[in-house]
């Protein structure tokens, strides 16, 4: 897998402290992964790096898509469904639920979505 | 006969235009992109290109005054829970729109009306030029659409929609028709006549 872009960062920028249950996690708040895409997309619809709510990947990308519907046509298939040549990552473990995206999602989770390189 | 000719390739839309020496490019669009099929609408001038992003999938654009914007792109309905439908390879059929293979516009009476043919061998129709699409169920639900293949793709596709000029505003009543080979069957009644023609060993079926 790569990103086949020059300026695609390979880490996200988090605050140590934010690594740190804070009240509102022990309350029961929502829990947030940063999500992040690359600078390929952008091309053609705007995706900008952010936090989101969720326990899943499909928790995570519902409520980010609410707000950017035309960006899920670009991750997600027909059938809601990673698209074959997408692939993400979640600290730095590529998801094993193509179809459904049942992986788990914690607070301090960094996401990323990109292009696979598929093929030889 | 037309001066301007649009050319869809895997790296842009050329307009090219007829002068004294011949044909040469004057615009180009989508630059580095794949345009896989482009459609220009005699009923209102607007053109639409079928661009496949290969990793970001198929997406469909419609000219405006000052360029392109980005349209709904045909989009197939959740598989049902539980269907296992597979092809006469065993692999199974997809439910996702792999690429836009035929544009066709509506009759003349008809503004607003598009249809489209995809691979994996969905027809839709429009009735907005293309804000939203609707699957052709009666032609998708085809009891033999398991054995469809050929046209050189890995799956099946509809590659050419003709429309019938001859009374494209018919009343309810009556049924249009799809004819690929089998018995013909209805789209829906009141709309306009198309008929997707599947590849042609599909026609042998």
């Amino acid at each position: 897998m790569a990103t086949g872009t020059v300026n695609w960062r390979p880490h996200l920028d988090r605050e140590p402290g934010n690594d740190i249950p804070n009240d509102a996690d022990v309350m029961g708040a929502p829990q947030m992964a940063k999500v992040a895409f690359t600078q390929n997309i952008q091309r053609h619809v705007t995706c900008l790096e952010t936090e989101v709510a969720g326990r899943s990947v499909r928790e995570v990308l519902d409520n980010l898509f609410a707000g950017n519907a035309r960006a899920r046509t670009y991750v997600l298939d027909d059938q809601a469904a990673l698209r074959k040549h997408m692939t993400i990552f979640i600290d730095g473990n590529m998801i094993n639920d193509r179809a459904h995206l049942s992986d788990p999602v914690n607070e301090t989770s960094e996401i990323y979505v990109f292009q696979a390189l598929s093929g030889g | 006969m037309s001066d301007t000719l649009l050319v869809s390739t895997r790296k842009g839309l050329f307009r090219t235009r007829r002068g004294g020496g011949g044909w040469d490019i004057d615009h180009v669009d989508f630059l580095g992109d794949n345009v896989t099929l482009t459609l220009t609408d005699p009923r209102d001038g607007r053109c639409y290109a079928a661009l496949d992003h290969g990793h970001f999938g198929v997406k469909l654009h419609r000219s405006t005054a000052t360029g392109w914007e980005e349209i709904a792109t045909p989009a197939y309905p959740p598989k049902p829970e539980g269907l296992e439908e597979n092809d006469m390879w065993g692999r199974p059929l997809e439910w996702t729109t792999a690429r836009i293979w035929a544009l066709q516009a509506g009759g003349a009476e008809e503004p607003g009306v598009l249809w489209c043919g995809t691979v994996p061998g969905g027809l839709f129709r429009s009735t907005d030029h293309g804000e939203s699409w609707e699957l052709i169920r009666s032609l998708w639900d085809h009891p033999k659409r398991r054995q469809w293949m050929g046209g050189g793709a890995d799956q099946p596709g509809i590659h050419s929609i003709v429309v019938d000029p001859r009374d494209p505003n018919a009343c309810g009543s009556r049924f249009r028709q799809v004819g690929f080979g089998t018995p013909a069957m209805p789209v829906r009644p009141g709309h306009s006549a198309a008929k997707a023609c599947a590849p042609t060993t599909f026609r042998r079926s």
